[in-house]
This record gives C-alpha cells, structure tokens and sequence, in this order.
C-alpha cells in the first residue's frame, strides 16, 4: 500500500467510520464541556496535564468509535506532533529560541494530547445536529450532510484508484487525475439528481436520538478533568 | 392524467436530441422505455423530471405533471408530483446516513419524517448506518423508500434492476404492482423490458431519438450469447482463496472463512445478495484488501475493474491510454482498439464515453498491460443486450487466450452464460 492511501485510510478511519451512533447523540453542551475542561488542562506546564488529558480521552475513544480510531487516531496525531517537536528542538541550532531532548518530548506529549482531543470531538460532532441548527436558522441542512458523505466517498475512490495504480506499476500521483474526474463527475450527477432536495425548502428538522450514557461519559470526564486541574501543582 | 409530455425536442446543443415524443401516463399506468445504449432513453427521463437543463441541455415542448406545465413547480411542491430513482443511484444520495437522507427528503413535503417506508423496502434497523457504506443495491432501495414517503404520485426510474440481486428485483416488482394499485404512474427506462411483462406495462421503444414503436407486446431480443469457454482453459491453479475473513474496520464480518479455488483460463462469475461481499471478495483477490484471517494466492499479475471504470484509468482519452499501457507502441495501441472496436471512439475524452465503452476500453487497457487475472466488477450493470453481448466477447477473447477472469455480477443475462458461478450469502461461499 502506497503512503498517500495508507494516510488517506487513516484520515477515512479517523473522521468518517462511524455512522450517527456513540458520542455522536451525546448532548452539544457535554462535548463543550469536554473540549472546555481539556484545553483548561493544557494550558498547565509540562507533560504531565497533557498525559492527564491523554489518559482521559483515549479510554473515552475506546468507548466509541473504537479500537481502529484510536489506531489511525493516535498516528495521524503524531504527525503533528512529531513536526512541532522536531522542529522545537531544531531550533536551537539554528539560532532561534529552542528546546532541549526532554522539552521535545514535552512539546510532543502536549501536541498529541491537543490533537487527540480535537480529533476525537471532531469524530464525536454530529453532522445531522449542524444540519438542524442550519435549518433552524432557515440555511441549507444539507451542506453537512453532503460534506459527510462526499468526502469519504472521495476518499474512497482516491484509495481504490491508488490500488489499481499499484496493480497498473504506476507511481501514486498519476493517480490523482482519474480519481479528481471521477469527483468532477460525481459532483455534477448530485446537482442533477438531487435538485429536488437541494432546491426544495426544508420543513421540519431531522430526527435525533440523545445517548444519556455517551452524555453522561463526557460530563464525568470533564467533572474529573476540572478537578485534576485543581489538583495538579 | 398524470403526465402528458409532447417534446418536439430534447437534447444537448450540438450533440444527441430525442424528437416528436409524446407520452401520457394515467393513474394505475406502467410505461417501460426501452432501445438501445444511446437511443435516448435517458435523455427522456431527464427531460420528464426537468433535470435536462441541469445537464447543459434544452427542452422544446411541454411536460404537464396533474395538468401544471413541470416548468412551473417549486422544486418543493415538484418534490410531492414526481420521484426521479437515477441509473447510479449513489449520486442520487446527499445524506451521510440512511435516516438523514431519507427524512431530509421526506421533509421537503412535509413538516415531519414517518420511517414506515424504510421497513417495506427493506431498510428497517439500518436508520443509523452510513450511507456510503450500502451496496448500490441497498442504495437503489433507499431512494425507492423516499419516492414512497414523499407521496410522489408519478415515478420515473432509470434502470432500476441493474444492482439489485434476484430477491430485490422481486420485491421491486411487488412495490411497483402495489403502488399501482394505488394509483400511482411509473415511467421505467429499462434494457430489459419483458422483466415488467406481467405488470401489463405499455412499451415505448426508442430509437436513435425517435420512438420506434409505442404500444403493448413487444419481442426484444435479450439473451446474451454463451461465452465459448467456462472452464478448464488453462492449468493448474490461478487463484486459491484459503479460509478467507475480511471485515472492514469497526463493522462485523463481510466473508467468513471463504476457501475458493479459480483455475488458470476460465471464467467465474461471483454472484450473490446485495451486500453479500461480491466486490469485497474481488478487492481482496486483486490485493487491494488484506484479509483479516486466511491467505489469498494469486498466480500472475492481477487487475481489478471497478463499476465505475473512471477510476481504473491513468490517461485523459482513450488514445492516450491505450498507447500507454503499450508502452508507447502505437502500432500496439491501434491493433487492440480493432481488436476491441474501440476506434470510433479514440480522440474522444473518457468522461464523454457510454458505460459500454469505458468498460471494454478498460478491459483493452489491461489487456495491452498483460495481467493474468482480470477482476470485473459489474462489466454488463446497465448495458442493453448488444453492448453487454460487446463486453461478453472481449471477455471471451481474454479467455481464449488462456486469461483468468472472475466477474462479479448481479446481470442474469450475463450469469446464465457463465457455466461456473459461486454464490455468496452473507459472507460464506454455499
């Protein structure tokens, strides 16, 4: 598997495996909350906040979405991460203000635990939610709706083209010309398709479903989060 | 009357038009279109749902839906009149799971979502499932189950049978029976138009834009012709499948410990229910899955074909890409686009290319790159007869000369002339 489709998978895996279930039916106000106490951790010193946010987030993502979002999760996060570390640390050798070894490894630490909890609130955002509050404020619902849909369906098409590169012996970037035709194409069937839809005036708002549990998982979180801040030197 | 439609012209400036069509549909009426790739059938169903424009193209004439001209409705008042199920039904989708897709239409005519009509088409308990995630089968009756909720009261559908297994394309013809009853219309473009015959249906057959002939019987050659080889063209083995388990992350299981054996040089056809692990199961052959558990042997260098050939492509015409997979012999290139009749079409761009035409420039395509195993998914979905007969030969060809093919395939014209076939049923190979 070439590196583009390994990333593109982990970017699939990360944001779009999940259909609306999980953290997605928690309640708004509690993924605030979430992401409120976590950044209030952070913005302590050191490793340690960052592995108290980390510590919360990674049994939460176990939860739901699950084993294989916390994999792809945890290494598209050390993307990041590592850059802004290496880039610490190299600093100091060029003149500009660094860091040592252990602050570059402090620099990870906190960079990974930001962009873990951002990709986890990310994955936890319900697009049917966005598409009611854009209803309610008389907006096309269906801008969210698409947007979850199309992007993993390009996604998708970009692997498979990337695959059938592969087989073909070709170099992975060939590949982007088929798969942006045929998402030139995908879009101007959906415009044709969906006119009704697209064109037609909503007139109520989409049901959802609220999980007390997921609710209740992200208040504790955050209640406990709160109180380590308190705590901690 | 439902519809009455007088077109004296339809069509796309400087390219193909339809002409002197007239259509009317009454309550409790079936009318299934019908010709050739190319003779306009979907430039009519464009044409009656009023997307023509959409497209870049122009209708001169009148559509009437219940007596208003459909030029005159607000696309939510539209939305109440007339459901439009497209050929690829996956473009026909804008919402991300099953029940926002499926409410965000409902709520277009009305102020609140009953999901009863998810259950009869089959959806039931899939309301929270990714929408991405269907089959095109399943995705085809997602669409059905809006076109029932919203009360439409005529519904044209463009090929519905091409990706639905036997049971749906049952169940298919009991709803459309049912909702004629009921006084619906339906306006249905199909290649396969003696699968309607029971429902009584009026057939309207298209030919290079003008129709050929309108009325109640109708004889339409369909059979496709018997490949000459279905087994045992080679030696030895050419895939071998060893207790095969896949499942796509987070989901349950698509293939449970499938052992399949393919031998050198004959044809296959995969087939099964929507959503049984078809394409999956040609993924994993080509190497573009891993299995979870179990071994995949290939002998030789395998390609795989994907509905949508677009994707298989690497070069903007057909020209282009034959020449490259040639390695740049242009002679090459010239002699297998004769071999595939594809010279007609070799300046032209691959977005400009009939589903027929993609399909056997891939096939071409692969062929000139000399792979061993070819993986077509779906090669005949949507053609009529003379072009699924087209594709069926070059599939002979590529088996003539000691080429392993397996087709997955939901096309019965196609599946009968396949002497070995594997069905799949939810994950197991029976």
């Amino acid at each position: 598997m070439s590196l583009i489709a390994a990333l593109v998978n982990l970017v699939y895996r990360a944001l779009f495996l999940r259909g609306e279930e999980g953290f997605r039916l928690s309640y708004t106000w509690s993924k605030l909350l979430y992401l409120a106490s976590g950044l209030l951790v952070v913005t302590k010193p050191g490793a340690v906040s960052a592995l108290v946010v980390m510590g919360s987030t990674l049994p939460l993502s176990v939860v739901w979405p699950g084993w294989s979002w916390l994999y792809s999760a945890l290494v598209l996060s050390l993307i990041p991460a590592a850059w802004f570390s290496l880039t610490a640390y190299v600093s100091g050798y060029v003149g500009l203000p660094g860091v040592d070894a252990v602050g570059a490894v402090v620099v990870l630490v906190r960079s990974l635990a930001v962009s873990l909890l951002i990709l986890f609130l990310a994955a936890a955002l319900s697009p049917v939610k966005v598409a009611n509050t854009l209803l309610r404020l008389r907006a096309p619902g269906y801008y969210p709706l698409l947007t979850w849909r199309t992007i993993p369906y390009g996604l998708r098409v970009l692997v498979d083209s990337i695959h059938i590169g592969v087989l073909k012996r070709e170099k992975p970037h060939r590949r982007l010309a088929p798969a942006v035709a045929i998402m030139l194409e995908y879009g101007g069937f959906v415009e044709e398709y969906n006119w009704l839809k697209v064109g037609g005036r909503v007139k109520g708002v989409l049901p959802t479903r609220s999980s007390a549990v997921h609710t209740a998982l992200l208040t504790a979180a955050s209640l406990g989060l709160v109180v380590l801040y308190v705590v901690l030197p | 009357m439902l519809l009455e439609a007088k077109i004296d012209e339809a069509g796309y400036a400087g390219g193909f038009r339809i002409r002197g069509v007239s259509l009317e549909l009454d309550e409790g009426e079936l009318v299934v279109v019908t010709g050739k790739s190319g003779s306009g059938k979907t430039t009519l169903a464009r044409a009656l749902t009023n997307t023509i424009t959409l497209r870049g193209g122009y209708l001169r004439g009148d559509v009437r839906l219940l007596g208003k001209s459909v030029k005159e409705y607000q696309p939510g008042e539209l939305a109440g009149v007339l459901a439009y199920i497209p050929q690829e039904p996956w473009y026909g989708i804008i919402g991300y799971t099953v029940m926002s897709e499926f409410c965000y239409t409902q709520l277009i005519v009305r102020d609140k979502c009953d999901p009863r009509a998810l259950n009869e088409a089959g959806l039931g308990g899939m309301e929270d499932f990714i929408t991405y995630g269907l089959s095109a089968g399943q995705t085809q009756l997602l669409l059905w189950a809006e076109a029932l909720a919203t009360g439409a009261r005529v519904i044209v559908m463009d090929e519905p049978l091409v990706y639905l297994d036997e049971a749906g394309r049952s169940k298919m013809k009991s709803l459309v029976q049912q909702q004629l009853g009921e006084g619906k219309g339906f306006v249905v473009v199909d290649h396969d138009p003696l699968f309607w015959a029971e429902l009584r249906p009026r057939f309207v057959l298209l030919n290079d834009g003008v129709v050929e002939y309108d009325g109640y019987s109708l004889s339409w050659a369909w059979e496709v012709k018997s490949p000459r080889i279905g087994r045992g063209g080679g030696s030895g083995l050419a895939v071998r499948l060893k207790d095969v388990w896949f499942r796509y992350p987070g989901y349950g299981w698509v293939l449970r410990g499938v052992d399949l054996e393919v031998g050198s040089g004959t044809l296959t056809a995969v087939v099964g229910r929507n959503g049984s692990g078809k394409t999956t199961l040609l993924k994993l052959v080509a190497g573009l899955l891993r299995p979870s558990r179990g071994s995949v042997a290939v002998k030789g260098r395998p390609i795989y074909i994907p509905e949508n050939p677009l994707a298989y492509f690497s070069m903007p015409t057909p020209w282009e890409e034959l020449v490259y997979m040639a390695g740049g012999d242009e002679d090459r290139a010239r002699e297998v686009a004769d071999l595939f009749d594809l010279r007609g079409v070799m300046g032209s761009k691959l977005a400009d290319l009939s589903s027929g035409e993609r399909r056997r420039l891939a096939i071409a395509s692969a062929y000139l790159g000399g792979f061993d195993v070819y993986l077509l998914d779906e090669p005949t979905g949507g053609l009529d007869t003379f072009n699924a007969n087209r594709v069926v030969e070059v599939v002979e060809r590529l088996v003539e000369e000691g080429k392993t093919v397996v087709i997955a395939s939901h096309d019965d014209r196609l599946v009968r002339a396949v002497e070995r076939r594997v069905v799949i049923d939810r994950g197991v190979v029976v």
